[in-house]
């Protein structure tokens, strides 16, 4: 199971590398292109502040900052687990100004709820950023590496707990894949927000704790937490993760990448579909950019047009997997 | 470096032109979508935060701050003058605020909320300012089972919210009954969806608390014609006279204190505050039967609390990274998209932007006090308005807010059925408050138990063996109690 | 009249059933920790517990509560706001929102409140152009624009 994960991951990668191949010999990237007229409203499922809204709302400015010259509005349409803002798009079959924010809950909440897939409609446009997950625990805690971590589950089932954000949210399906990479029974706590599971864990109530590369760096800094295993292929190279192993390497093998994108409603026309993941790309590519991602300690795989589609399949293949072996998904 | 040369620092920032100018700007919007029913200072903040990239970071915040605590105090406009609370947090605000504004005394009411919210406020600043380590680590050995005990301690506290305890239960089980609705928060499985996907989230606050209040309440006053005359305001009720003062002085002191406190904790929030302090308020009152008819004490406490809450809500944020509330949460995600990464090291790292945010704080809480005083029997004299007119807008206001709270039609129509509710109980004579704040602390209430028992792995000795939650059960089996004895008392002296 | 003041109590005991009916396939208890059903059930035994005593109350001559109704004519005016509200509602995603807040404030002082016309036209148009100005122009919010384009 897991290595099928883990060949995904690969593939991922592979792809990744061929786009980027593509991009370089200029006659392959001869779709036809048309940009859209009027204002822009980028639909975003999740509330002022999520990840997915902080991620728009930089891309947006960043956009309007000289590439394109449609105003560009970031909406939240927050409720029913990204449903809102989905279910919103879905009805604006070939709509030109608007766009979808894709982020787990737009590929969860169909499989959770039983409804049509999401991301089998929409038109997609690109995956432009991935975070990596951290497993933290107690800096004064028994643990000091994932084997003495996992050692301990396996001696006693369901006495390591580990304190996460919403049932079947990412630290959720995260949990999931170290238990079944390393066959051990943790106690899952879910919370009604990231941050409230942070409370929890720095409060020494719990041994683990998953967050991303760059929530996890300031609490290892400030002395908050301690790192047990990065859930990734490889090491990062930054002076505060340099020394972190990578879950693999300890002998889990488990690589689990957050991920967002956008698409379109259904029916875009493929050439402002085009236009997008161009414009997309480009910003991708800008200085201002990169810094958040190295600010973020994110990574900046771009997928573009021609590969996005398969990409989000794979993922929403992925994601029913996980979501069925916990008990969570509906179809 | 001293604190004090550190919060020195910090007024250099702010005591500038520019400093200065966007504080003002800040609270002046605040106030303005604070009043909006359906909007509140979250949301707020989250629709201008576009307008602030051009700024440098440290005046971006403090402006951003400003519309969070700002919107606080406009918040008490729509809650006293038409009774809709734009947020949970100004639920006990309307019970009483807006009784006093039927007697004429929606100035007094008004200026008296300000009053409070400046002293609460300006204290919770010299916390943040002096004491935020040291809080921030009590704060964290508040968890599930501190969480649970004082969701308890509130909902059966509802029961005091109304003449008979049997009907104000009712009320309560009802909202904690329409919280049931959606997806389990625990395991994720649907519980009374009826198989509709607009259900599965649950229902939202805000088309309740608008539909219950707001429409509630109008379609109740638009039945008969006498109700239609303009509530009378005589200009020399506007004003706040020093009796008022003493006499909620130590309302404001107590209330501001409970609110700091449950503002630090990541979990609870100025709702509970706010509740928490209007009860505590209704036991130290000299005059407890005046409470739910227009105490002028109860609004000062639930003031007081619920800006000393929001304000508290920053210590989490600042010490930890951690989002003490949904306001909080768009300052953090305002942080990290000026290129700021808040979390522990904030304050080490980022020592100017979060000291100018400080001191910006006091600056603003005393804009906040010179709008409002001057303006509050301004405000009043809308009232002044003829109802009939009156009447419609504030109807189409708020399903325009609901709307404008989700971007979904849907929660209009949440909004017309729970009015339609809202009208019944009032017919009914069933109290509304207990409704609305069950509805806010039963994620909570439910969440915390089950997360308690795990942490515990099933074993209930979890909540006597912390210390807090230990005093906490202690407080909650005596308010269990106290009124059973009392009744037993009675009931023995008659036969 | 005690019939319709027992009403709540009869309502609630329908809303406990419901609830207990309703969450009936979900597990009471789920590992360590209550399940899902736990709370609905408690709920829903409160819910008629509390209703019973209300009843007995009511059966006993208390707490009949302050029942208060309104005349014919001012059910009719509920009646009739309701009905804009839900009208305001419809003709949202054709005509818009702020059309539509004129249309419901021209409607409801003019047929269901009786005003004068001019004020009253007056009045709508204000405050539909002051839910344009700060909602759409100022805080940018999204409202439904009209459907079909001229």
């Amino acid at each position: 199971m897991t290595t099928r994960i883990r060949n995904a991951g690969a593939l991922a990668f592979t792809c990744a590398l061929s786009w980027t191949m593509a991009a370089t010999v200029p006659a392959l990237a001869q779709t036809e292109m048309r940009a859209p007229k009027g204002p822009i409203e980028i639909t975003v499922g999740s509330g002022a502040g999520g990840s997915p809204d902080v991620i728009m709302r930089t891309m947006a400015k960043i956009m309007n900052d000289g590439l394109v010259e449609n105003p560009i509005v970031v909406q939240n349409r927050t409720g029913g687990g990204h449903s809102n803002a989905y279910n919103y798009v879905l009805g604006k079959k070939g709509d030109e100004n608007v766009l979808l924010t894709l982020a787990s809950p737009v590929f969860t909440t169909p499989i959770v709820q039983g409804t049509p897939s999401v991301i089998d409609q929409v038109t997609p446009i690109a995956g432009f950023v991935q975070s990596e997950l951290v497993l933290l625990t107690n800096p004064d805690g028994k643990f000091n590496t994932l084997e003495e971590f996992v050692a301990a589950a396996k001696e006693q089932p369901g006495r390591v707990r580990i304190a996460g954000g919403a049932s079947g949210g990412n630290d959720h399906l995260a949990t999931a894949l170290v238990e079944q990479a390393a066959d051990i029974k943790l106690t899952y706590i879910p919370h009604e927000s990231g941050s409230a599971a942070q409370a929890t864990f720095l409060g020494g109530n719990v041994e683990g704790h998953f967050a991303t590369l760059a929530e996890g760096l300031s609490l290892i800094e400030s002395g908050k937490a301690k790192p047990l295993a990065i859930l990734s292929e490889k090491r990062r190279t930054e002076p505060g993760y340099k020394d972190v192993p990578t879950a693999k390497e300890q002998g889990v093998d488990v690589v689990y990448l957050q991920f967002w994108g956008v698409a379109g409603p259904p029916g875009l026309d493929p050439a402002v579909a085009a236009w997008w993941a161009d414009k997309f790309q480009k910003a991708s590519e800008t200085q201002a950019w990169k810094d958040t991602i190295a600010r973020n300690l994110q990574l900046s795989t771009f997928y573009g047009l021609d590969d996005a589609g398969a990409y989000f399949k794979r993922e929403q293949d992925t994601f029913r997997r996980l979501l069925t072996s916990v008990g969570l998904a509906k179809n | 470096m001293s604190i004090l040369e550190l919060l020195g620092q910090g007024f250099a920032t702010v005591l500038t032109p520019a400093g200065l100018g966007f504080v003002f700007l800040g609270v002046l919007i605040g106030q303005i979508v604070g009043a909006l029913p359906g909007i509140g200072p979250a949301a707020g903040m989250a629709l201008l935060l576009p307008l602030t990239f051009g700024l440098d970071p440290a005046i971006a915040i403090m402006m951003l701050a400003g519309i969070m605590y700002g919107g606080q105090y406009g918040g008490t406009l729509t809650s006293v003058l038409i009774n809709v609370p734009g947020e949970a947090s100004g639920v006990m605000t309307a019970v009483d605020g807006h009784k006093l504004a039927r007697e004429g005394r929606a100035g007094t009411a008004l200026s008296i909320a300000a009053i409070g919210s400046f002293i609460a406020g300006i204290g919770a600043v010299i916390a943040v300012t002096f004491i935020t380590p040291t809080l921030s680590d009590f704060a964290l050995r508040f968890n599930a089972p501190e969480y649970f005990l004082l969701a308890l301690l509130g909902v059966t506290a509802t029961a005091s919210l109304g003449a008979s305890p049997v009907r104000a239960l009712m009320a309560g089980v009802l909202g904690l009954m329409i919280a049931l609705v959606g997806a389990d928060p625990l395991t994720g499985a649907p519980r009374l969806t009826f198989g509709q996907p607009a259900l599965f989230e649950g229902i939202d606050f805000i088309p309740v608390a608008i539909g219950i209040f707001g429409i509630g309440e109008v379609l109740a006053s638009l039945e008969r014609s006498h109700a239609m005359e303009p509530i009378r305001t005589r200009f020399r009720d506007m004003l706040p006279k020093m009796s008022d003062w003493v006499a909620t002085r130590a309302a404001i002191l107590r209330g501001g204190i409970i609110g700091l406190f449950v503002g630090i904790m990541p979990g609870a929030g100025a709702s509970v505050a706010s509740l928490l302090a209007y009860l505590t308020e209704r036991k130290f009152s000299p005059h407890p039967e005046r409470f739910g008819k227009g105490a002028l004490d109860g609004v000062a406490a639930a003031e007081a609390a619920n800006n000393s809450a929001s304000h508290g809500a920053m210590i989490p944020m600042l010490a930890l990274g951690i989002p003490g509330s949904a306001s909080t949460a768009v300052l953090l995600a305002a942080l990290i998209l000026h290129g700021v990464r808040p979390g522990p090291m904030l304050m080490q790292q980022e020592s100017t932007l979060v000291w100018g945010l400080i001191a910006s704080m006091f600056v603003g809480n005393l804009f906040l006090l010179i709008i409002n005083l001057p303006l509050a029997p301004l405000f009043a004299a809308l009232l002044r308005v003829p109802y009939v007119y009156l009447a419609p807008g504030i109807l189409a206001l708020s399903l325009v807010g609901a709307y404008a709270a989700t971007l979904d039609l849907g929660t209009v129509w949440m909004c017309i059925v729970f009015g339609v509710l809202g009208w019944l109980m009032i017919k009914f004579d069933i109290p509304r408050p207990p409704l609305v704040l069950a509805l806010v602390l039963a994620p909570m209430l439910e969440m915390s138990l089950r997360q308690s028992l795990l942490l515990s792995f099933g074993s209930l000795s979890i909540f006597v063996e912390r210390p807090i939650s230990a005093v906490l059960l202690v407080v909650v089996l005596f308010s269990l109690a106290l009124p059973v004895y009392g009744a037993l008392k009675r009931s023995r002296a008659r036969t | 009249m005690r019939l319709l003041a027992a009403l709540p109590a009869l309502f609630m005991i329908g809303l406990s059933l419901l609830v207990g009916l309703g969450t009936m396939g979900l597990r009471y208890w789920d590992g360590v920790t209550p399940g899902p059903a736990f709370f609905p059930v408690w709920l829903a035994a409160a819910g008629a517990v509390l209703a019973v005593i209300l009843l007995v109350e009511q059966f006993r001559g208390h707490s009949l509560g302050d029942l208060d109704f309104p005349d014919g004519a001012g059910f009719l005016r509920v009646g009739a706001t309701l009905a804009a509200m839900v009208g305001m509602g419809l003709v949202t995603p054709i005509v818009g929102m702020v059309p539509a807040v004129a249309l419901f404030i021209g409607f409801m002082l003019t047929l269901v409140l009786r005003q004068k016309l001019v004020p009253s036209l007056l009045t709508a148009v204000g405050v539909a152009v002051g839910v344009e100005l700060v909602f759409v122009r100022w805080l940018g919010v999204s409202l439904p624009a009209i459907a079909f384009p001229f």
